[in-house]
């Protein structure tokens, strides 16, 4: 009987941490060959200060972590267990170790990854998502250009500008796309916990001293609209915009540079959240104040749950470790996991206010042109994609998939599917039909990650019978 | 990262492995992917399944298997692998060491 969690980034790493302490075996499979997910990346091996955490799992003997180790698939059987497939090796290989594993408890803290919305240019190579830039940064020293812009919404394309400064990249500029009405109105929405706001306003403080001392410009309701060059970005066009995000007409201007990084908010990795039949409510995991789903023995953790920071994720991480334990019979430490709960409404209340400050609104649709890809993999255009609303009576997300094939290629949707479920929402509107008829079924994929057929065809081991447990 | 497979490249023969994700190995063979390709030279324990693919020398410019399984539209410019790309096969074996 084991805990299994699977992430081993800020939730992954406090609910194994959590779990082992209350005194369950814990297996943590993490796909990436360090711990410490997004938020702590660094150079292979790197010394940079790591928090406490880090030891604790590398001496905790209850914990078994497997690196490189990514879940593909997982199905429940019977007993209240889930069974979870996964590939250990080095990313991608063919024949890598196989192996299934059996949870009795399972901690789910995959994370999320970038959105970004379409424009003119967007598949142009030089226009990175703002967390690639940052991953690049952090774990590789490398800039992704010489000259750049650092565009979309939120507070995190701060960090990311700091990223490039640090790695010798020129900033030229950092834009916010919403207006500061809307950001104040979203902060001051929520009851203010004086607690994250002043750690949170410290932070503030010392990116906009960083963007001044380099002279980096901060534009609020202002974006890259498009990106020109023939093999790569050469310029940009960026314009002021409205609060719905449509361009005020005259105001674009244009930039040379070499790099742009966008983000728009994140997605969650919902995969195992999914196939293990847990429900969902608005994209994300749905969750009680314990960190359990609707299926019962299923936690999920961090960014799968909300998008609300690193600290967010580490206190439901910590959270779930201990109720995943106690699903198991163990007693943790009730005044520890107590702290962890305060800590997450606090948080929670963050995430909520960065949600409503910081939104993506419609007016993106208007930048794309007719030729603009939404599905990158199987360059399904915006006509396209209109076509299939329009001429074809695409009326659910299948059938859109079906009719003009947007969503079906490598990234299966990840890159595309809640753009394209907004913009035939749109095309819907625009003719008086009612909205998609399923729009989740972007984000149902019953492989977690592409498996070569040769790999297919080789049976797993279990671990239990590699451990002799 | 690792989620929109634009960045997929051909190591040691084999093709379909992302960039962003994965960590480079001394002796290491790397060049871009153009589109959807067959693997060049398979791993050492599967070396008669791959010969006996029926794509596994489709001449250039072709699809591979137009109802094949992979999703990926070859470009209009995707070519076999030239034969001095295909050095480093012996390597390709990297998955057994796992
Ligand atoms: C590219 C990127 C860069 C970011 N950089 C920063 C930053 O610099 N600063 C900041 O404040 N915030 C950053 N964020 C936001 C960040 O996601 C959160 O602050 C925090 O890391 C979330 O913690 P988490 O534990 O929920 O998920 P993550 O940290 O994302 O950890 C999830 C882990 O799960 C693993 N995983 C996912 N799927 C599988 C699978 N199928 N099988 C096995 N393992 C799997 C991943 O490899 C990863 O290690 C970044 C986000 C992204 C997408």
């Amino acid at each position: 009987m084991k805990v299994v969690v699977v992430g081993a980034g800020p939730a992954g790493m406090h609910a194994a941490v959590a779990a082992a302490r209350g005194g369950a075996r814990v297996v943590l499979v993490d796909s990436a060959p360090q711990a410490g997910g997004q938020y702590y990346r660094r150079p292979p091996g790197g010394t940079a200060a790591l928090p406490h955490v880090f030891e604790e799992l590398r001496r905790q003997p209850r914990i078994e972590h497997l690196p490189d180790a990514t879940v593909w698939a997982m199905e429940a059987v019977p007993g209240g267990l889930h069974r979870l497939h996964v590939q250990q090796g080095p990313a991608d290989a063919p024949g890598r170790r196989s192996m299934t594993i059996e949870a009795a408890a399972l901690v789910l803290a995959t994370g999320a990854y970038d959105r970004v919305v379409p424009f003119p240019g967007w598949d142009l190579p030089g226009v990175y998502t703002a967390g690639a830039a940052q991953a690049l940064a952090k774990s590789q020293r490398v800039a992704v250009g010489r000259r750049v812009l650092v565009c979309g919404t939120g507070p995190f394309l701060l960090p990311v500008a700091r990223s490039l400064l640090a790695v010798g990249a020129e900033v030229a500029g950092v834009l916010e796309a919403n207006a500061p009405a809307t950001c104040l109105r979203g902060w001051l929405r929520r009851p203010a916990h004086p607690w994250h706001h002043r750690a949170k306003a410290a932070e503030l403080a010392g990116y906009a001293a960083l963007l001044a001392r380099h002279r980096v410009p901060y534009r609020p309701r202002t974006a890259v609209i498009a990106a020109h060059g023939t093999d790569h970005v050469e310029a940009v066009t960026t314009a002021r915009l409205d609060p719905d995000w449509n361009p005020v007409p005259g105001s674009e201007r244009r930039f040379a540079v070499d790099a742009v990084c966008v983000g728009h908010g994140f997605t969650p990795q919902l995969e195992p959240v999914i196939a293990a039949g847990c429900r969902t409510r608005g994209g994300f995991a749905e969750v009680d104040d314990r960190q359990a789903t609707s299926v019962p023995g299923v936690f999920a953790a961090g960014e799968l749950t909300g998008i609300g920071g690193a600290d967010l994720s580490a206190a439901e991480g910590t959270v779930a470790g201990c109720a995943a334990a106690r699903h198991l019979g163990h007693a943790p430490d009730p005044a520890r996991e107590a702290a962890a709960r305060r800590r997450v409404r606090h948080w929670r209340d963050f995430a909520a206010a960065l949600a409503a400050a910081h939104p993506v609104r419609p007016g993106w649709q208007t930048w794309a042109a007719d030729d603009t890809l939404v599905c990158r993999c199987e360059e399904v255009t915006v006509r396209e994609l209109r076509d299939a609303v329009e001429h074809h009576r695409a009326r659910g997300a299948r059938s859109l998939k079906l009719l003009c094939r947007v969503g079906l290629g490598p990234c299966q949707g990840r890159i595309c599917g809640r753009n394209a479920t907004e913009l035939a929402d749109a095309f819907l509107r625009e003719r008086g039909a009612p909205p998609l008829l399923d729009p989740d079924a972007a984000a149902k994929r019953p492989l977690a990650a592409p498996v070569r057929l040769a790999d297919l065809a080789t049976p797993p081991t279990a671990y239990e019978a590699q451990e002799g447990t | 990262m690792g989620v929109c497979f634009d960045c997929l490249v051909v190591v040691n023969g084999v093709p379909d492995i992302r960039a962003c994700q994965r960590v480079v190995e001394p002796g290491d063979t790397i060049r871009f992917q153009w589109g959807a390709e067959l693997p060049a030279a398979q791993p050492q324990k599967r070396e008669a399944a791959g010969a006996d693919h029926p794509g596994a020398d489709h001449p250039g410019g072709e699809r591979p298997d137009p109802a094949g399984p992979d999703p990926a539209r070859p470009e209009p410019h995707a070519r076999p692998p030239r034969s001095d790309e295909q050095s480093g096969g012996s390597r390709s074996a990297e998955g057994e060491a796992w």
